[in-house]
């Protein structure tokens, strides 16, 4: 199963409670209303009993009941409870009233409640002695019972008032803490914004603005780690330079003695061996050449919102012009540059886009055959696409992910000249620029494209006419 | 020619020595900064061909304090630091030329040419005396138009004479010159030398002239003869 969110797992740690808390507030609001009702209803029936008491009369120590029919109709015709009533003395011999009512016992001074049934029904009974001016020593008992649907009605009102409030509550509070949540953890999801947005190259560190003091450590964290791979990455690639530097001495010695030995040599055999040799060397030389190319791209910075901004359409011209110079004795292949009318601005570096250029064309060179065709062109529309199309060997499509990593060559390239790190250069280049790079077959369904999509670059004012 | 070359690879060092002795120049080699130095401030060069990454003392700081000393020698820089920064830094602090390594010999003997050509002939690629004709490049004399072959024990007599035509050398910065190139004479043998020289140019129309007890001079802009 897979970790919950954190979002999610707050939201559970704090509504289930939320909940379990509102259930067990609103079971004890609903107890505590309903004793509170049924007080209020108990007070109300005592002083029924009490108006009761006050038909019983004694004249001349003879009890008379003054219970007019009109007065026990008003109580008998309750809004929804029958009423009944009883008197009578403590042996619980029967005076006046409901007969069939219980003899509930009486305590001076004091109201006695019971809950019986009367037919079926659950009725609420109270007792009470009914001491009168001139009563005996043993005055009558008078008993009131009613049934309980006013209280029920009572309670079920309680009830659903409480619910719904205790739904609102819930609903408010569940709403708030999402809200509450999904604020706490906005620095979170800012951070991974952060990170996934960049480029990466772009190991600078993550800034966000006003961060909490909880995320701040986190922060650091991350930025300390991007510091450290940063030095790790720069040390790396000053390695690569410093090796590529070191080998440049030494090579330049073999290289003047291969030089010494070719003015020396008479017959073609050895001159032969001496132009081998020379080719060697210049092959390594070349090799060094494009490693610090490579080590120089890496180290360079972003240039994506560089200042200086290039005219792709220029400077792909230009660059075609110059290796189409120095290929055209090389090589029969011809290349060609087709460019859209207008500019083609993007922000970055001259040098390391000349660079991007010119490995491409030099890679597309080298893979097609003699007599085929290079086509460099550059298109404008939401962004700027530069295409190096060739009908040359081509690709196989698994290996397309692959010619990007450094030292990688094509089997069918084995006897070919290329360093291995022309595409590196590229790629390298490219993610400095923010720019992606894409690799399909040639139109024709022969040889390589290659398309690298610049960003338009945004133009801080046009420059006047 | 004495040309200086501070390389601390062996193998480079090596290699370019000789193929600098082979075209001729007399070459010294130091590999560390500091001996460098001492050397540049002590022995008078033509050239210098300069690493830049050496132990002891960086190149750049021989060169800036090679130049505060006033001198003029003409310097090469040969260098693995290729960036521009470093080549702009170089020819700012005075070095005349820049080669980044690794290099083709032909093209460091040229720049060699060139900066010695400048420095000691003004840039001229011939010098012409008369119906003697020194082609600078290749060190090859001509008299009417004929290739005259000298020995480098005369050849360098010669260019001395053509270097400071219409003045007086002397014996000793003759011998100076020929030492330098560890070819040590005495000065009778210099003498025999100087013979030997003014034979093989018979057809010149000017001649080595001896200055008794100055020493030798080459007149300058001498009427060609027909």
């Amino acid at each position: 199963m897979p970790p919950l969110s954190i979002k999610k797992q707050l939201l559970f740690w704090l509504i289930a409670p939320l909940f379990l808390l509102s259930l067990i507030s609103a079971g004890i609001s609903y107890w505590l209303a309903l004793q509170l009702s049924n007080e209020i209803y108990d007070e109300l029936l005592v002083n029924t009993a009490d108006s009761v008491v006050a038909r019983i009369d004694y004249i001349n120590g003879k009890q008379v009941i003054d219970f007019p029919e009109s007065a026990e109709a008003m109580f008998r015709h309750l809004d929804k409870d029958k009423f009944y009533y009883k008197i009578y003395n403590q042996e619980c011999k029967f005076v006046s009233g409901d007969e069939f009512l219980p003899c509930l016992p009486a305590l001076v001074g004091q109201v006695h409640f019971a809950d019986i049934k009367v037919m079926g029904e659950s009725v609420r009974m109270v007792s009470l002695f009914a001491p009168r001016p001139g009563s005996p020593d043993r005055p009558l008992i008078v008993a009131v019972a009613e049934t309980c649907n006013a209280r029920a009605n009572m309670a079920h009102k309680i009830l659903f008032t409480i619910i719904a409030l205790q739904t609102m509550i819930i609903l408010g509070g569940a709403i708030a803490l999402w809200i509450g949540v999904s604020k706490g953890l906005a620095p979170l999801h800012k951070i991974r914004t952060a990170l996934a947005r960049r480029s990466p190259t772009d190991l600078s560190p993550v800034r966000i603005e006003r961060a909490p003091p909880e995320v701040t450590p986190m922060i650091d964290a991350i930025n300390s780690l991007l510091s450290e791979l940063k030095i790790y990455f720069a040390s790396q690639s000053r390695f690569v330079s410093d090796a590529a530097h070191q080998l440049r001495t030494p090579l330049a010695g073999l290289k003047t003695f291969v030089d010494l030995g070719a003015q020396q040599v008479e017959d073609e055999r050895s001159r032969k061996i001496f132009e081998q040799l020379n080719l060697g060397v210049m092959r390594m030389t070349q090799m060094v050449n494009r490693l610090l190319t490579l080590a120089a791209a890496e180290a360079a910075p972003e240039r994506g919102k560089s200042e200086e901004r290039v005219d792709l359409n220029v400077l792909a011209e230009d660059v075609v012009q110059s290796v189409w110079a120095s290929w055209r004795l090389k090589s029969k292949t011809r290349v060609t540059c087709k460019t859209d009318a207008g500019v083609a601005l993007v922000n970055g570096s001259e040098g390391s886009l000349r660079d991007l250029i010119e490995n491409l064309v030099h890679n597309a060179i080298l893979y097609t055959p003699d007599g085929g065709d290079v086509l460099v062109s550059v298109r404008k529309n939401s962004s700027i696409e530069l295409v190096v199309e060739d009908n040359g060997l081509g690709i196989p499509a698994p290996e397309r992910e692959k010619v990007f990593d450094r030292f990688y060559r094509l089997d069918t390239a084995t006897n070919r000249t290329g360093s291995g790190l022309g595409l590196a250069i590229v790629k390298e280049i490219a993610e400095k620029h923010a720019a992606s790079i894409s690799l399909e077959e040639g139109a024709t369904g022969k040889g390589s494209k290659f398309t690298v999509r610049f960003k338009v670059a945004e133009l801080a004012e046009s420059r006047s006419a | 020619m004495k040309i200086l070359l501070v390389e601390d690879d062996d193998m480079l060092a090596r290699g370019l020595s000789m193929a600098l002795q082979e075209t001729g120049y007399a070459v010294e080699v130091s590999n560390d900064g500091v001996e460098a130095d001492l050397l540049l401030s002590t022995v008078p060069y033509d050239l210098v061909v300069l690493d830049l990454n050496l132990p002891n003392l960086d190149g750049l700081e021989i060169l800036k304090r090679f130049r505060k000393a006033g001198k003029a020698t003409p310097i090469l820089i040969l260098s693995a630091r290729d960036a521009l920064q470093s080549r702009v830094t170089g020819l700012d602090l005075g070095a005349n030329d820049y080669l980044t390594k690794p290099f083709e010999l032909s093209e460091l003997a040229a720049r060699v040419r060139a900066l010695l050509r400048k420095d000691n002939w003004g840039n001229l690629t011939e010098i012409v005396q008369a119906n003697l004709r020194f082609d600078t490049a290749d060190r090859s004399v001509f008299v009417n138009d004929e290739k005259v072959e000298l020995s480098l024990r005369e050849l360098i007599i010669l260019e001395l004479l053509l270097k400071r035509a219409g003045r007086v050398v002397n014996k000793d910065q003759l011998l100076d010159e020929l030492a330098s190139h560890e070819l040590e004479l005495s000065s009778n043998a210099l003498e025999i030398v100087v013979h030997r020289l003014r034979k093989k140019l018979e057809n010149y129309a000017s001649s080595i002239r001896t200055l008794r007890g100055l020493g030798y001079i080459l007149d300058k802009n001498a009427s060609p003869v027909n």
